[in-house]
């Protein structure tokens, strides 16, 4: 009897899922997609390192390096964030946004290797067409 | 009958017209109600619409010679026996159906299972094969509890005429053979927790694992057809008419849907059962039935 004492709250709680389009309200410690601060970022790689799905990668260049991230590869274990030594990766705690193409989430900082590390095109996530 | 009212009773009402929404109204109940039992939110009122016209939109299945022909021919029988099955429920006894027997009907609501298993057999999916296997296993268990409860209700009222079995008389051998027959719709619309023969998770779907395209639209409505046809065949045989048309009517949908939402229910609240715990299960009831019915014939000879 306790599967119909259980479906009888089941139709009594009503439905947990709901309809497209809408979405659930986001819990509190929501991982969403991870932001990196390009002025605390060492480049250190770290978190490519602990990237169980490569979706970060950093890239070594003579002056300096690209931090890349995609968000279509990511699995939200923060891993990442919780082995960054500076804490310049968080993660958002907002859903990522829907997107239609492949790699459309894509996003990089390039930093150069100064003294201390200047940021040159830090900021706003941009769509790349790829890194190679 | 005039053969005009018997081409618009087989066209119009009870018959396509009305049998095929009629189909997507009850696949729609029975999606729903199991969603609401697992505590989803289930499919829009549209959604067996949209699913069959977006399968007959899917490129169909490319088979040539007697296999293709029989594969594209096996859900196109099933709708039509399941039409003609419809046609003959006797929803207005007086006036409505075709006058037909019990006999027919019985045979009618049987072949799409039959359609069913040789659907699997001609598609030679191992899968398919495995699915039809288990259909005739549980069809031949199922269907000896079936067709003895039917026997019952038609000796027990000394007619096998649908226009006069239906005039329901409160007979224990009629609630008790309409009892058995509810038991075994299940195990006909492979519902849990007989639903060995398209246990999705072992065999994909059974049978119709090859199907695609508009083949597999026509067995989704079948589906439905069938569930129209048992749920009728069921509730035209027990509830009590009033004599007025609209209030008939209105009673026969409403009890067709409160056993759709029964079945639905017990399919949700259920696991689905070994194939040899299931045709264990239909053989113990059909020799319970047959004690019962024999019993009741000796007792009630004269």
């Amino acid at each position: 009897m306790s599967i119909l004492r259980l479906l009888i709250n089941n139709i009594c709680d009503g439905s947990i899922t709901l309809p497209y389009p809408e979405r659930p309200p986001i819990q509190s410690a929501f991982r969403g997609m991870v932001q990196n601060a390009p002025e605390e970022c060492t480049g250190c790689g770290l978190c490519a390192y602990v990237c169980t799905s490569s979706a970060i990668t950093v890239q070594r260049a003579a002056d300096g390096f690209r931090w890349s991230y995609d968000p279509g590869q990511c699995t939200f274990c923060a891993r990442c964030t919780q082995r960054c030594p500076k804490g310049s990766l968080t993660m958002q705690e907002t859903r990522p946004p829907i997107y239609q193409q492949h790699g459309g989430l894509k996003q990089f900082h390039d930093v150069k290797k100064k003294k201390k590390a200047a940021v040159i095109s830090p900021g706003s996530p941009q769509p790349v067409e790829a890194t190679s | 009958m005039q053969v005009t009212t018997a081409i618009l009773r087989l066209l119009i009402f009870p018959g396509l017209f009305f049998a095929v929404p009629a189909a997507w109204l009850f696949l729609y109940i029975e999606r729903k109600t199991i969603a609401q039992m697992q505590q989803r939110i289930g499919p829009p009122l549209l959604q067996p619409f949209y699913d069959f016209v977006k399968l007959l939109g899917k490129e169909p299945l490319k088979l040539g010679g007697i296999q293709g022909l029989l594969m594209r021919a096996w859900p196109a029988f099933s709708v039509s026996v399941l039409i003609a099955a419809l046609a003959l429920i006797p929803v207005f006894p007086s006036k409505g159906g075709f006058s037909g027997d019990l006999i027919l009907l019985i045979t009618l609501l049987e072949l799409p299972s039959m359609f069913y298993m040789l659907a699997g057999f001609t598609s030679r999916s191992i899968y398919g094969k495995v699915g039809s296997m288990r259909e005739a296993s549980l069809s031949l268990s199922s269907n000896l509890l079936f067709l003895t409860a039917v026997m019952m209700i038609a000796v027990s009222a000394h007619t096998f005429r649908l226009s006069e079995l239906a005039v329901p008389a409160a007979s224990p051998a009629r609630w008790l053979g309409l009892a058995a027959i509810v038991l075994c719709i299940p195990a006909k619309l492979r519902l849990n927790p007989f639903s060995t023969s398209s246990a999705e998770q072992e065999i994909y779907s059974g049978p119709l694992t090859e199907y695609s395209g508009s083949d597999l639209a026509l067995w989704e409505l079948a589906h439905g057809l069938e569930w129209l046809a048992l749920s009728g065949f069921v509730v035209s045989l027990a509830f009590p008419r009033t004599g007025f048309k609209i209030a008939d009517a209105g009673i026969f949908a409403f009890l067709c849907i409160a056993l759709v939402v029964l079945l639905a229910t017990v399919a949700a609240a259920t696991a689905r059962f070994t194939i040899d715990r299931s045709v264990r299960f239909y053989w113990r009831w059909s020799v319970a039935l047959a004690v019962v019915f024999l019993v009741s014939a000796v007792v009630f000879k004269g």
